[in-house]
């Protein structure tokens, strides 16, 4: 059952039941305290009606009764003095005078009642009409009277008839306009929480983008917030877990491929060694082939070692003096660069960074033996300080930077150059620009993948500058140790 | 899916029934209030019971407790035999008159323990109009007439003030004697006249009623004995009036004079009023 409906209905009921329960209340209230005060109204006129027939009682002859009982006097005198409806009896029960609407009325239960000096009250109906009637008896010397006193309450009644139409129509109209706005009320309630529903419906239906309106800083409000943050940690979440799939997929793909052509190249020769009869300088040359993919499986193996590696081990990271650091590593390349007729310069400004030898080592060495590939002729490292931004708080969503030097290492040569739409995929493991060249040089495709990875162990990244056909800067920037920037 | 179905017809049946609750409520429940009023109403017309004698008038009470109605109103009664008044100090006498004076609605009720019976209060009058007679305020006539033409109420005030109950009561007894009303109002608890009305004929009142205020004043109250006498001038009219002190000064009395004509006939009022110097 939707929200909306239970809250219509449920606050219809509760409107309707506090409504009806509120006004039966005070009606009955009202009816209870008019029927009180008529009783009042008329044991005050009785009393008045009491005294004048004491009075008579006490000033008039004691048979005066007894005459009017037979007839011989009226009582008339005595009534038009009084207030109300009036009856008297004798004490034996005979009517001597009636001024209700209903002669033959009976009241004999009213005048069982009656004690001396004691009034009873009772309603009774007279054609059509309700009465209110206090009776007493009134006793002087050895006479007395029975007095009755009425008043018509119907009024009463008509007016307590009325008021229960009025409550109705009023009912009505409350009820006609309380369901309008309880209607409404409820549709105004549930609209977000409906079209929170459609959102979810939607990104569940894949739609990750969805979002809902943040409008208004209740809880309606802050759970649309709280909605919308949830969405985007889902879809980011998404993203990273498709984007990894999709890595792992490249990654198999490429594993297989690479794979695959160093083994059919070894079965090729090794098939041929071993079904002909080959000569010695044919033999020596399907050797070296099965030499040469086998050298090429041997780093693909290391390559991916170094990899995994790097990917399960915490390392350490120490202060090394950058300008000793580079000095070392330039000293290493230099005779290979030498015969492979490369011009290899480096200069480096003296600063301490953090750095783990033996991986920066193998990052530098990837760098300088990539641009090698590339088919520089001249190679150029510079290290130095410069002026950048570090961010306070990189756990911090919102960033805050603030400004520091920073030691920047740039690896520039006059190779080939790397296309600028392939320089977003060529961290990427087994990814080659020019797979043949590659191939030939004992390449995989990982060793900027393992450099990239390096540069990450050391809180940076390979940034790759190039136009595609004159050569390729890349550029490391690291954080300087404490000692430096308080230098 | 079938349990898909089996939801879903579960969701249309709690929607079903809260539907027919809610119309059972809005329209059941508008017939149901309409039943119990009704009800109520014919429970209240049912009801019958005693009345009973409060301090403050009457209240109610039930059909079922009548037990001890008889011997409480037993207590109330007074034998008709001779009232011996309360005293009380004039220092009292004087609050009752104020709170008699301030307006407060009053209420009629039958006489208590300490206040005079109706055939006290009417002899008492008599006994006052008898003494009026023979000083010669009224008609000498009067003085052995017996006064079958009589209306007596006894009221209190509804609203009571510091004073004790049976102390504020007074009886209002109207006597009519050939075309003279005499009105008087009597302290229920010490009998005595407090306040008295004369309304005739000129011609059928003593001279002596008008000529002699004091001796009026003093023959109406005799309990202000041993009090002073002042005149008092009305400023606008330049008249005078007598006042008649009590002996702590507290009371005073006066009468007050009007006169009317009607069918050729000319009427005089004398209203002859105790008052509280507090």
């Amino acid at each position: 059952m939707k929200l909306g409906i239970k809250m219509f209905f449920s606050i219809t009921i509760f409107f309707s039941a506090a409504f009806l329960g509120c006004g039966a209340i005070l009606i009955s209230y009202f009816y209870d305290t008019a029927i009180e005060k008529e009783i009042e109204s008329t044991a005050q006129r009785y009393q008045y009606n009491k005294f004048v027939i004491q009075a008579s009682l006490i000033t008039r002859e004691d048979d005066w009764i007894k005459a009017a009982a037979d007839g011989h006097t009226s009582v008339e005198f005595l009534v038009s003095d009084m207030n109300g409806t009036v009856a008297l009896y004798t004490l034996d029960g005979s009517m001597l005078f009636s001024g209700f609407p209903d002669k033959t009325a009976d009241f004999s239960s009213l005048l069982a009642q009656s004690q001396p000096e004691s009034s009873s009250y009772q309603f009774q109906e007279m054609q059509g009409r309700m009465y209110l009637l206090i009776c007493g008896s009134i006793k002087q010397n050895n006479t007395g009277v029975y007095l009755i006193t009425g008043v018509d309450v119907q009024k009463i009644l008509q007016q307590q008839e009325r008021i229960i139409q009025k409550f109705g129509t009023i009912y009505a109209a409350a009820l006609s306009a309380g369901v309008v706005l309880i209607f409404f009320l409820s549709a105004l309630l549930t609209r977000p929480v409906k079209l929170l529903t459609a959102a979810t419906q939607k990104i569940a239906d894949g739609n990750y983008a969805e979002r809902v309106a943040e409008s208004g800083s209740d809880e309606v409000g802050q759970l649309a917030r709280n909605f919308n943050q949830m969405a985007c940690a889902i879809e980011e979440k998404i993203n990273e877990l498709s984007q990894s799939a999709q890595e792992k997929e490249d990654f198999a793909a490429n594993f297989a491929h690479e794979l695959k052509t160093p083994l059919t190249s070894v079965i090729g020769y090794a098939d041929r060694i071993y079904k002909k009869e080959l000569s010695r300088d044919a033999q020596k040359q399907a050797a070296w082939h099965i030499w040469n993919e086998g050298m090429r499986l041997e780093a693909l193996s290391l390559k991916l070692m170094d990899l995994t590696v790097l990917n399960h081990r915490n390392f350490v990271l120490e202060d090394i003096d950058a300008a000793l650091l580079l000095a070392e590593l330039a000293a290493d390349v230099e005779y290979l660069m030498h015969e492979k007729g490369i011009a290899f310069l480096y200069t480096a400004q003296q600063a301490y960074i953090k750095a783990d030898y033996d991986l920066f080592k193998t990052l530098f060495l990837n760098l300088i033996d990539n641009a090698a590939k590339a088919g520089a002729s001249h190679i150029q490292v510079n290290g130095f300080l410069s002026d950048g931004t570090l961010r306070q708080h990189p756990g911090e969503t919102h960033s805050r930077t603030q400004p520091v030097q920073l030691y920047t290492i740039q690896i520039t040569d006059d190779g080939c150059g790397i296309p600028p739409e392939e320089i977003q995929r060529i961290t990427e493991a087994f990814y080659m620009v020019d797979k043949s060249r590659s191939r030939k040089l004992h390449g995989a495709g990982l060793g900027l993948s393992l450099a990239q990875k390096i540069a990450e162990i050391h809180g940076s990244r390979l940034d790759f500058t190039s136009d595609g056909s004159s050569g390729t800067t890349v550029t490391i920037v690291l954080t300087p140790s404490v000692q430096d920037t308080d230098l | 899916m079938k349990l898909i179905f089996k939801k879903t017809t579960h969701t249309h049946l709690l929607t079903l029934l809260l539907i027919l609750l809610s119309l059972t409520v809005t329209i059941g429940g508008w017939f149901f209030t309409k039943h119990f009023l009704n009800y109520k109403e014919a429970q209240l017309l049912l009801r019958s019971g005693k009345l009973q004698v409060a301090e403050s008038g009457f209240s109610l009470r039930r059909q079922t407790d009548t037990s001890s109605d008889t011997s409480k109103e037993a207590d109330l009664m007074q034998d008709s035999g001779a009232f011996e008044g309360a005293l009380i100090s004039e220092d009292l006498t004087a609050q009752i008159l104020r709170s008699w004076r301030s307006g407060a609605s009053l209420i009629s009720h039958d006489p208590k323990k300490g206040e005079m019976n109706m055939e006290q209060a009417i002899t008492a009058g008599i006994g006052w109009i008898h003494n009026m007679a023979k000083q010669g305020f009224l008609p000498r006539s009067f003085s052995k007439n017996s006064f079958r033409d009589v209306s007596a109420i006894l009221y209190t005030l509804e609203e009571k003030p510091d004073i004790p109950d049976y102390l504020l009561s007074r009886w209002i007894i109207s006597y009519t004697i050939k075309e003279v009303q005499i009105t008087l109002y009597i302290h229920a608890a010490t009998g005595q006249v407090w306040q008295a009305e004369i309304l005739a004929e000129n011609d059928k009142l003593p001279e002596q009623l008008s000529s002699e205020e004091e001796a009026l004043l003093k023959a109406a109250f005799p309990f202000l004995a041993g009090g002073g006498c002042e005149f008092s001038q009305n400023l606008q009219d330049e008249s005078y009036r007598i006042l008649v002190s009590s002996p702590e000064d507290k009371i005073v009395a006066n009468v007050q004079w009007t006169m009317f004509e009607n069918d050729h006939q000319d009427y005089t009022i004398a209203v002859l009023t105790l008052n509280s110097r507090l």
